[in-house]
């Protein structure tokens, strides 16, 4: 049987090793508050710059909005950017082309289908990263 | 020869080699099959030429699971039987669809589609088909037509060819007629099938005319072929020294019927060109005066169908919707996401229609009922019920049909199934049955669960064989009428080797 190491189960992965290696971030001590405050920053400009890709708002939120109603528990924003575009990607994707950008959620999304990664949202059988990118667009419960 | 049976003198006996009880696909294969072969062939007609209100009644019954057709509508009684009004849409059954599959109960075929192939290839020509090739590539070359760019581990294309349709009456009705070693007997309208005492051999099979005159073949060897409901009916209602019916032992006749759940699915909204899709919307008549006529659909891959356990699926592209109500909230948002994440345009909407692989279930049947028809047989009484997990098989393979249509920016699609979640069967888009009755004496190796071996010989009765769709154990989403055909020539082969 073949294994499959697809985008989501790597994404897993690295939730795992960033979860188990924060620890070691908690003992570094003096930095921590000024380092969650770049983090919170850089997210949020992350966040700013995907939602951008979508030009439609409102009916991206209307996807987004019955995505996060159909999970439960609902993911809060830092898990949808981190699924959106993994940990390891944030950095470069804050300094990407727009275009790049676009490429990057394009191939995550196609890979979405290619790995059979569906939503079932109002009847439509969305990508995840589709489902995930449009509920960016909706203020989630903060992490 | 053709013959009327209300023109013998009452209580006339037949000894020929071979009897056939029925003359629709089947029958009339099997017989032009055994010509030349030293045998005398009865061939047993309830009707006539030509749909006669009073012998089509015969037919009546009733439905008491998923609603369908009315019973004496969705078959014909007379020379070619179903043939008379079938569309004629042929494809053979896929190699899987022989298999013992783990996650498809009661699934495997007593023997494999290469066995089968050479018949297939030669029932071709008796349905007047074109060459025995079903491959999409091939036929999209001939056509100068595009396939979709489908990933071949989530989706591909399923050819089908059309029959002009053949109408086996009128076809070879002059075949009949001209044959000097089969004698058609039209009117006679097989009641009863007598086994001698120790019931290991079929003795004598009954018939009757309307005006109550008595026909009796007493033949070497006996083949039922009146399609699935009637030759469960048959082997039911024939309960001397079989109290539960013939063949009958281990209550299999009858079970097990299967059809091809047809269904509304869903909406492709498709940013491709309508030539993208030219070769997947409606039939192909091909170049002038070169048949057949040709058509695709989307299939699930058979490599995918065993990794994940699922039944057949198909599913034909059908009318264009200008402007779709189904998913109308979210679909100029889904039309935005094509358009901002995959660079394409919503162009088309067009209905996704399923042609679906029914899962076996024993529940599933047909039985006979408490009234009688005018020639005194029992009524009969369609169950007709869909397994529980038939429902997430569908709802799967819509989600790799998706897949593969997002995965090739071809599109976005709707479900029915998905917008009605928590799944729930009862919630099921309207099921309809596409005229193909199948399964009621399946074939297999052990007689606790299947009526005729692989042979097609009835369990434990030596000269007794049963032909026509009630023996597939499962039924693929291809057409039947093909697979009857193959079936039937094989069954040819084999009573010529075995019958001296």
């Amino acid at each position: 049987m073949t294994v499959r190491m697809g985008r989501r189960r790597l994404l897993g992965v690295a939730t795992m090793v960033t979860v188990a290696g924060s620890p070691l971030v908690y003992l570094l001590g003096e930095g921590l508050a000024q380092l969650a405050h770049a983090e919170s920053r850089s997210r949020r400009r992350l966040r700013e710059r995907l939602v951008s890709l979508l030009r439609s708002g409102d009916k991206a939120r209307q996807i987004g909005r019955m995505y996060l109603w159909s999970r439960s528990p609902p993911p809060t924003l830092d898990e949808l950017i981190s699924n959106v575009v993994p940990t390891i990607d944030q950095d470069a994707a804050l300094t990407s082309e727009r275009w790049e950008l676009r490429q990057y959620v394009r191939d995550a999304v196609e890979a979405d289908y290619e790995e059979v990664y569906l939503v079932p949202i109002g009847g439509w059988l969305l990508s995840e990263t589709e489902a995930e990118l449009c509920a960016l667009t909706v203020e989630p419960a903060a992490p | 020869m053709l013959l009327d049976a209300r023109d013998l003198p009452n209580d006339t006996e037949l000894t020929p080699t071979v009897c056939i009880a029925g003359a629709g696909a089947a029958g009339i294969t099997l017989a032009r099959a055994l010509r030349g072969s030293g045998f005398s062939v009865v061939l047993l007609e309830a009707g006539g030429y030509q749909l006669e209100a009073d012998t089509q009644s015969l037919y009546e019954g009733k439905s008491v699971g998923i609603p369908y057709y009315h019973l004496h509508l969705t078959r014909l009684r007379y020379l070619g039987g179903t043939t008379n009004h079938w569309t004629g849409w042929c494809r053979p059954l896929d190699t899987i669809d022989f298999e013992h599959r783990p996650g498809i109960p009661h699934s495997g075929w007593p023997l494999t589609r290469a066995e089968l192939d050479p018949y297939y290839a030669r029932a071709q020509a008796i349905a007047e088909l074109g060459p025995y090739d079903y491959a999409p590539q091939s036929w999209a070359a001939r056509e100068r037509q595009p396939l979709l760019p489908l990933d071949p581990a989530l989706a591909a294309t399923a050819l089908w060819q059309f029959s002009p349709p053949t109408r086996f009456g009128g076809r070879y009705r002059d075949d009949l007629e001209r044959a000097v070693d089969i004698d058609t007997f039209l009117y006679a309208n097989v009641v009863n099938i007598e086994t001698t005492s120790n019931g290991s051999r079929v003795a004598a099979v009954r018939a009757v005319t309307l005006d109550k005159k008595r026909l009796t073949v007493r033949p070497q060897v006996f083949v039922l072929a009146l399609g699935a409901m009637e030759n469960a009916r048959l082997l039911l209602a024939s309960t001397d020294g079989h109290p539960g019916g013939l063949g009958n032992r281990n209550d299999v006749v009858g079970r097990y019927f299967l059809e091809h759940p047809h269904a509304n699915l869903g909406v492709l909204l498709t940013s491709a060109s309508p030539e993208d899709f030219n070769f997947y919307r409606g039939v192909h008549n091909c170049r002038a005066g070169s048949p057949p006529a040709i058509r695709c659909a989307l299939m699930i891959p058979e490599e995918r169908l065993r990794e994940e356990r699922l039944s057949g699926f198909s599913a034909t592209l059908e009318a264009r919707i200008e402007s779709p109500t189904v998913g109308r909230d979210l679909r100029i948002g889904v039309e935005s996401l094509m358009r901002d994440l995959q660079r394409t345009r919503a162009r088309a909407s067009y209905q996704i229609f399923g042609r679906l692989e029914q899962i076996p279930e024993p529940t599933s049947r047909v039985y006979l009922g408490p009234r009688r028809d005018r020639i005194g047989m029992r009524r009969l009484i369609l169950d007709w019920r869909l397994a529980p997990q038939t429902g997430g098989h569908v709802r799967r393979s819509m989600e790799l049909l998706a897949a593969a249509i997002g995965k090739s920016r071809l599109g976005r699609v709707y479900s029915f199934l998905h917008a009605n979640d928590p799944p729930c069967p009862a919630r099921w888009p309207d099921v309809i049955g596409g005229h193909h009755h199948m399964g009621t004496t399946r074939m297999g190796g052990d007689p606790r669960d299947s009526v005729v071996d692989r042979d097609l010989r009835v369990h434990g009765i030596e000269n007794f064989y049963v032909a026509g769709s009630s023996v597939f154990p499962t039924s693929g989403f291809s057409n039947p009428t093909l697979t009857i055909i193959a079936l039937a020539l094989r069954l040819a082969d084999h009573l010529r080797e075995v019958v001296k």
